[in-house]
């Protein structure tokens, strides 16, 4: 029994070297190559102040007020107004010395009392792009345009608008 | 013992063999590959969620939402010297990209061709290498590079 058991391990032996004859083995040249690629950071923008309007007294007439970059007001004709007022105003971090483009997505917003009442907002800012600091850090400011209507039903008005920031 | 003996035979016959291959193979001037031009997936903006580069081995780049792709990419360029009419198999390693700060990334490489049949003469024959990279979430910036192994393997 041993015997005839060595005896077929030696023809399987033989019927593989038969094959490994039968096939000429593959050959390979090789290269390298490089990749690469460059990674900036995400950008976050972050609102560090809203467009406040302050406080605003109605007229008989419609009028504006408008709040510049430098948190400046202009009242409109007939109205009275008082209060702080403030521009909004962004914080962008990104990759350092990158230029960036920024966009206001909705530049015309309605501001409602939470009722039926509501005032058109013209958004607008001087920063169409910057370079970003050593750091990655930037800012923006937003100046906005109110439209109080003749007789503007009192309350609290809000609204939201959203900006873009990306590379260039 | 006499199967033993025949299994010890067998064994010294193979022996000579891979000598006399390589001696065939010297003889038909093996095909050699050679590197032209770097893969670049370029400048991409990272995003908080990571996502996929795909540069195509033509060099057109498509990023995945949220991440945005701000130019500079550039297919691989290789060629390949060998006899006319031999028929290559075109094999790709992935690639580790590093920044020099310990982040990494791996870009997946892929040819434009997995075969060719050759042409004759000195560089005559190319395919270029686009590749697939992988962006975790919030994955460091900088500058990565990393180098890849191409095999062009012929029978």
């Amino acid at each position: 029994m041993t015997n005839k058991s060595v005896q077929a391990l030696g023809l399987t032996a033989m019927l593989f070297a038969g094959a490994a004859l039968s096939i000429e083995p593959a050959h390979a040249a090789s290269a390298t190559g490089d990749a690469t690629v460059k990674i900036l950071r995400a950008i976050t923008v972050t609102k560090s102040s809203d467009l406040d309007f302050g406080k605003i007294v109605p007229s008989a007439a419609a009028a504006t007020v408008a709040i510049a970059e430098d948190n400046s007001r202009v009242c409109g004709s007939g109205l009275s107004c008082f209060g702080t007022t403030t521009a909004g105003a962004f914080a962008v971090v990104g990759a350092a010395n990158e230029t960036v483009t920024v966009a206001i997505d909705n530049p015309s917003i309605t501001l409602t009392d939470g009722g039926s009442n509501s005032m058109a907002v013209l958004l607008a800012t001087t920063t169409s792009a910057m370079t970003l600091s050593g750091t990655g850090d930037g800012s923006f400011k937003v100046a906005g345009t109110l439209n109080v209507g003749a007789n503007q039903a009192a309350g609290t008005y809000s609204g939201q608008y959203a900006v873009s920031v990306s590379y260039q | 013992m006499r199967a033993i003996s025949a299994m010890a035979a067998i064994a010294l016959s193979l022996s000579p063999l891979p000598g006399h291959m390589a001696h065939a193979d010297t003889r038909k001037q093996a095909p050699i590959v050679e590197a032209a031009t770097d893969i670049s997936f370029g400048t991409i903006a990272a995003s908080a969620a990571g996502g996929t580069i795909e540069l195509t081995p033509s060099g057109a780049v498509r990023c995945s939402a949220g991440l945005q792709c701000l130019g500079g990419e550039r297919a691989g360029l290789f060629y390949v010297t060998g006899p006319k009419d031999y028929m290559v198999g075109i094999m790709l390693a992935p690639a580790q990209l590093t920044n020099g700060r310990g982040e990494s990334m791996t870009a997946l490489p892929k040819a434009s061709q997995s075969t060719m049949v050759l042409d004759p003469g000195k560089r005559k024959n190319k395919f270029s290498v686009g590749g697939k990279l992988t962006l975790s979430a919030a994955q460091p910036e900088g500058a990565y590079t990393g180098s890849y192994e191409v095999m062009v393997e012929y029978f």
